[in-house]
This record gives structure tokens, sequence and C-alpha cells, in this order.
């Protein structure tokens, strides 16, 4: 049991890591077609910083997912709506998406508190906001892109899901990439340019708060969701 | 001018291929999809082709097979420019031969400059 986490812990490294050399690349090849150049560097420049936050992200988000399924950090829980979290992220990827031609619509219809960690829980929404948007950052999709963060209620649970109008992830292909992500280099095969660690990484800070992601649909979209407990004495408050 | 075929589905990087090669006087064309590479090289018949393997859902192997099946475009030389390690290439030295690979390159160790020097060698190479 013990050398199956230890392996796991391995294959996301190994993915997080290979997920990072595509941005990287992207810095170190835009600096060098930029060094020669006399034109306005200003959109290079842009794209340099977007690249170098996304890679910082997964990296944080990897260590935060470490440090919690290994107890390292506590977890603390406060009073906290998941529509102000989904808010939050919106907002957060609205530059990202922007470059990728991706619209962001907030469909928020439930605002009853839960308990939860806010940052851990925006960090885990940050990264599969971040794998939708980037999942289409090819040159084959020439469409306009969108992407809903969806909060609804569903029996005694907030829904949180993160949706894109092109994206393939449904339960089977979710499993398989589940299953597949020790074996394979592209673990999601509707991916081209980056391998989905962003979901696994998402996933893993969830996991260490007793919640998993799904595949889910929204309006015809197709994303991924977690449900949060609704909490019973904050209820009576 | 020599037409180049860029093969790669980040972005980006194809932007970036597209305006570094522009500039040096490479007539070139970028898509992220195998199936619209076939359509291109028919049109356009490249001087060169550039491959990332890793396509969407698509395996560049594949494509590099289905490319190769065309008589007309045997001798097109091919550079596989990919993040997948050469580790993970079947190590039958047939495999190269067969699909006729002029060269790979990792790409977390590319430089536009020594690509560009690969390109001028193959490409001169072929007007020889």
């Amino acid at each position: 049991m013990k050398d199956n986490a230890i392996n796991s812990d391995q294959f996301l490294l190994k993915s997080v890591a290979e997920e990072l050399r595509l941005p990287l690349v992207q810095i170190s090849r835009l600096a060098e077609l930029s060094r020669g150049s006399e034109n306005d560097l200003s959109s290079d420049m842009k794209t340099i910083e977007s690249s170098a936050d996304l890679a910082l992200q997964l990296l944080e988000s990897y260590i935060l997912g470490v440090e919690l399924s290994d107890n390292q950090r506590e977890i603390a829980l406060s009073p906290i709506t998941i529509g102000a979290v989904m808010n939050d992220v919106a907002h957060q990827v609205h530059k990202i998406a922007a470059q990728n031609n991706c619209d962001i619509e907030l469909s928020i219809k439930t605002s009853k508190p839960i308990m939860g960690n806010y940052e851990a829980i925006k960090m885990a929404y940050l990264n599969i906001a971040h794998s939708i948007i980037l999942a289409n950052n090819s040159q084959v999709h020439k469409k306009r892109k969108s992407i809903v963060f969806a909060v609804y209620g569903k029996g005694t649970k907030n829904m949180a899901g993160v949706y894109g109008n092109d994206i393939q992830i449904n339960k089977t292909s979710w499993e398989k990439s589940m299953s597949m992500f020790h074996k394979t280099r592209q673990k999601i095969p509707e991916f081209s340019s980056i391998n989905g660690s962003g979901f696994f990484v998402a996933s893993s800070i969830l996991e260490s708060m007793s919640l998993s992601l799904h595949p889910s649909k929204y309006k015809g979209n197709k994303g991924l969701v977690a449900g949060f407990p609704l909490s019973q004495q904050l209820q009576l408050i | 001018m020599k037409e180049l075929l860029f093969i790669e589905p980040d972005k980006i990087l194809g932007n970036t291929y597209l305006r570094y090669f522009g500039s040096k006087n490479y007539s070139v064309r970028v898509t992220g999809s195998a199936q619209e590479a076939i359509i291109l090289a028919d049109d356009i018949t490249p001087d060169l082709v550039i491959v990332e393997l890793q396509l969407r859902l698509h395996n560049g192997i594949d494509f590099l097979y289905e490319f190769r099946s065309y008589s007309d475009w045997h001798q097109i030389p091919i550079i596989i420019l990919s993040m997948v390690p050469s580790n993970e290439f079947p190590s039958d030295k047939n495999f190269w031969s067969t699909l006729n690979i002029h060269k790979y390159i990792y790409k977390p160790k590319l430089k536009l400059s020594s690509l560009l020097t690969e390109i001028n060698d193959i490409t001169l190479e072929k007007t020889l």
C-alpha cells in the first residue's frame, strides 16, 4: 500500500515536471526570438510573463498537494462560500483566458456556506481552469472557446464545477486517464500541448480534504465537478 | 522560397517558429493537426517537415507512417522536434531508416538558431 502511494507521488511529480517543460521552452524560445528583434516586444513579454506564471502556479499547487497529503500543512477550515472562491478563480484566470481567446462565464446558483479552506480550494480550481483553457491552446481549434464556472445545489451538497465548450472529458475518458496516469506520457489524448497535470494536482489537493473530482456536464459543456457537503451548524446561523 | 511545414500543437511555439523562420527567408506553414498537415502537404509540397509527435487524438508515429505511405512524399526530409525523449523511441534502427527521419531534436534542448542551421543544411542539400 505504501509502495503504491510513493509511486503515485513520483508519477505525479514526473507528470508535473513534464508539463513544466512546455512553458519553460516557450519562455526560452521567445527570449531567443526577441533578442534579435527590433520590433515592439510588449506582446512577447506578456506571453513570457503568463507562461512563467502558469509554471509557478502548477509548482505551488503540487507543493501544496504534497504538504496536505503528508500532513505537513494543516487544513484550517473556516466558513466560506464556494461561489466566492469561483468568482476569485474566474478573475484570476481572466488574463490567460483572454490570451487564449476564451470567454469566461460565471453561473452561481447558490450561496449557502460550507466549512472549507479557501486557499486550497482556490488553488485546486485554478489548476482545473488553467488545464481547461490550455487544453485547447493549439493550432487545431479556431472557434471561440468558453469556460464556465458553475456552483449549484444538489441535495446536501454545493456542487462546484469548471466546464469548457471544447473539451471532450467524460466518465470513460476520465477513468481511463486516471488509470493510465502511471503508464502513458499523453494522459488525456484529447489534449495536445499539455498532459493534464493540473487536473491530477487539483484532484490530489481535493482528495486531501476528502473531496473527489468527477466528470460532469453543464449547459452542454463538459468538465469536472466536486461536491462540497453543506455544514449543518452553518445552516442554523 | 523554400516551404517549411511545422506540425506543432502549441500555439505559442507555433507562432514563434512562424515569426523566426519567416524572418529567415522561409515560407512557413504551421498546423497542430496531423489531418490538416496531410492536406497542407498536398497543397504546398513542403521542402521540409518538422513534426512534434504528441498530437491531439493522434499518435505522431502513425502520422509519420501515413505521410511516408504517399509515394510523392518519400523523399521529403523530416525532422522530429519533440518533447518525447529519444529513449522512448523504438530501439530498432529500421524505425529511423524506414521512415527516413533526417534528425531528431529533443524540444527542451532546442535553440532556434541551431534548428535554422539544420534547416539551412537540409534544404541546401536538397537543392544540390
